[in-house]
């Protein structure tokens, strides 16, 4: 089979629409069938019958913390990534420089970590 | 490179050696690092040097505003102290950045360099804890992102019209006009032009004075030094009247804000922006680095001592009134602010003068007699509102608020204002720097020529050792700059100009036939009066190195 440049990204195109509407049809077969009687008790949040937790004043800032350092050292990821692919053809220069740009982004990570960025109480 | 090792190697060092000591000697460290970039600076300043592939260059415009930069991070290291660390690592952090910006000719690595100093600049903003310190800081930051995007915009339009990302590329068309005008945009936020200024009163007066003082001299530099290197071309066009209008709306809506201001903190960033304007009219000429450069270090010390006087009083908020009768109650503070003050109000013979002398004569080399005269005028409106300051400072009479703390005293201003404030104390060397900086502004008032020569081309020729690395082959680095090609010049009043390799010799040919010779002088520039008066007509001249036959040329028409 002859492929032209960029089929194979055709084919994940389908497989993406193939699995949405595999998706909505199971939703919609899921809201058609079935009998629908709706009341004031069902319609309530679980929480074994109580008023669920009520007011929350605010998310700890522990998920913003980890979110942002995920953003940090997935962008260090995305930065290894080509390296990873091509480190025969960098030699050692290339190697030493990836190394510097690792300890860099470690100190940041060393710096969080005895901050206790990620202790969680 | 030195710089650049010291500065780099000092900030992740430091970040996690501040873990083990206290925060006085990391503050120390900082400080040492800073002035050791300094004082490498001086023994290589001259030496060209080029590494990454061109992405970092030390030449005149880095060493220059480099030092500039530094100089104010310094500073802001010797006045400010905290119990946290982080203070002293973020101004490194930000030196760093500082010195990137000055040091590359490569426009994603200035987006890089100015995300490095910026980002450090946000979080000291709102070291205060206080609700002026977040508006600060969040004003600070929200404008700066979006200044970034503006630049980085700029610079997707830049390499789309030239297909380079060096800055000071030559191009044409409005997509490049497009491009220069969004970069222009861009960094006029940093160096706050108007109408890109309206952060600079809030942040100035939100942020610690200390920050402040570090913020309008040393960010300044490092984004002049930016816009030097993008404004590097030629032709002028669209973003020549861009740059005149941003001027023209800096020095009148900056003197007349600073006009109807009550606290001195707001004063000194309206005056802040009008000094921009005054640098910006540097700009012009496209040869006025060393007038910038000498202006933004007479502004350096001047501001810098306002502010210096400033921090010592508090890190918040200075009305007028507390100024009065400061030469009798602190006469140290007072002298210092009294020089200060006439200096930035350009009068002799304080090195302010000099500064705003020789940006008003780039101005009058590059024909701008409009912006020149507008330039003028509200310099004598600046007078006002120095004169006024200067006056309380030297009006007998009582301030109405409490006593000033002294500067020696190292007294906690902002301890304990709220639970998980941050203190910033003004540190018990601020009267050193008060006293140096207060002669410096005296002794380059008396001999601007000190200052001058710093960055005119190799200066302290003396003090460097030689480039020991001539290179095997000349790059093509000659050119000649005037007249322009296509120029229409009338007969018998004209001279050649260009550039090239200090003291090489180049032939100059017209349309096929040798004409002269000319010797390149040490700061890479010659010129040439025609030794016989061309014919009218189409004349193409063209410069060569000797034995090669092809080189740039002009083609230019001579009427009657």
């Amino acid at each position: 089979m002859t492929a032209s440049p960029g089929s194979e990204y055709l084919a994940v195109l389908v497989y993406i629409a193939v699995a949405l509407a595999i998706g909505i049809l199971a939703v919609v077969v899921g809201a058609a069938l079935g009998p629908k009687k709706p009341g004031r008790a069902k319609l309530m949040p679980y929480e074994s019958g109580n008023d669920p937790a009520g007011e929350v004043k605010r998310f700890p800032v522990h998920f913003y913390a980890v979110a942002m350092l995920f953003i940090i050292f997935d962008v260090e990821v995305a930065f290894l990534w080509p390296y990873a692919v091509s480190a025969g053809s960098l030699g050692i220069a290339g190697f030493v420089g990836l190394l510097i740009f690792t300890v860099l982004l470690f100190v940041g990570f060393v710096y969080e970590w005895w901050k206790g960025v990620m202790r969680w109480r | 490179m030195i710089t650049l090792y010291i500065l780099g190697a000092a900030s992740t060092v430091l970040t996690l050696l501040g873990f083990f000591v206290p925060a006085r000697v990391t503050r120390w460290l900082a400080t040492g690092s800073v002035a050791a970039s300094i004082v490498y600076l001086f023994f290589t300043w001259g030496q060209r040097q080029t590494a990454f592939g061109g992405l970092y260059v030390v030449d005149p415009i880095s060493q220059g505003f480099t030092l500039v930069a530094l100089l104010g991070v310094l500073w802001a290291l010797l006045v400010g102290r905290s119990e946290k660390w982080e203070f002293s690592l973020l101004l490194l952090y930000a030196a760093t950045g500082m010195h990137f910006m000055a040091s590359s000719p490569n426009l994603p690595v200035l987006l890089i360099a100015l995300e490095v100093f910026s980002l450090p600049l946000y979080v000291l903003a709102t070291w205060r804890r206080d609700e002026p310190g977040f508006e600060a800081g969040l004003k600070y930051f929200l404008l700066g992102a979006l200044s970034a995007a503006i630049f980085l915009y700029g610079i997707a339009l830049h390499f789309g019209a030239t297909g380079s990302f060096n800055a000071g590329v030559q191009g044409s068309g409005p997509l490049y006009a497009a491009a220069l005008l969004l970069i222009l945009g861009a960094l006029a936020f940093k160096v706050s032009l108007v109408p890109f200024h309206w952060w600079t009163p809030d942040v100035y007066q939100g942020s610690p004075t200390t920050v402040s003082l570090m913020m309008a001299t040393a960010v300044k530099a490092a984004g002049f030094a930016a816009l030097v290197r993008v404004l590097n071309v030629q032709d002028q066009g669209l973003w020549g009247l861009g740059l005149g209008a941003l001027i023209a709306l800096t020095v009148i809506f900056g003197n007349l804000g600073a006009l109807a201001q009550r606290e001195s903190k707001r004063l000194l960033a309206y005056s802040s922006i009008a000094h921009a304007g005054y640098v910006g009219l540097g700009l012009y000429s496209g040869t006025g680095t060393a007038a910038i450069g000498f202006y933004l270090l007479a502004y350096l010390l001047s501001t810098g001592l306002a502010f210096a006087v400033l921090a010592a009083i508090s890190q918040g908020d200075v009305p007028y009134e507390r100024l009065r009768g400061l030469l009798y109650r602190k006469p140290l503070l007072g002298v210092a602010m009294g020089v200060g003050l006439l200096s930035l109000a350009g009068l002799p013979p304080f090195a302010g003068f000099w500064g705003k002398l020789l940006v008003f004569l780039e101005a009058a080399k590059a024909q701008q007699w409009g912006l020149l005269v507008l330039a003028l005028l509200t310099s004598a409106v600046a007078a006002y509102y120095y004169l006024r300051l200067f006056n309380l400072v030297v009006a007998r009479g009582e301030a109405t608020e409490a006593a000033i703390p002294a500067p020696g005293a190292g007294t906690p201003v902002l301890a304990g204002q709220s639970a998980g404030g941050l203190s910033l104390a003004t540190g018990r060397l601020a009267a050193w720097p008060l006293v140096i900086a207060s002669a410096l502004v005296v002794l380059l008032g008396i001999l601007p020529g000190l200052g001058y020569r710093l960055f005119s081309p190799t200066p302290f020729a003396a003090l460097s050792r030689p480039a020991s690395t001539a290179p095997a082959t000349l790059p093509a680095t000659f050119a000649i700059t005037s007249p322009s090609d296509g120029a229409e010049l009338r007969a018998g009043e004209f001279s050649l100009q260009g550039t090239g390799r200090a003291g090489e010799t180049l032939e100059v040919w017209d349309s096929g036939s040798r004409i002269a010779e000319v010797r390149v002088d040490e700061r890479g520039g010659w010129s040439l009066v025609l030794p016989s008066l061309p014919g009218v007509g189409e004349h193409t001249y063209q410069v060569r190195r000797p034995g090669e036959g092809e080189g740039p040329s002009v083609r230019v028409r001579i009427v009657e």
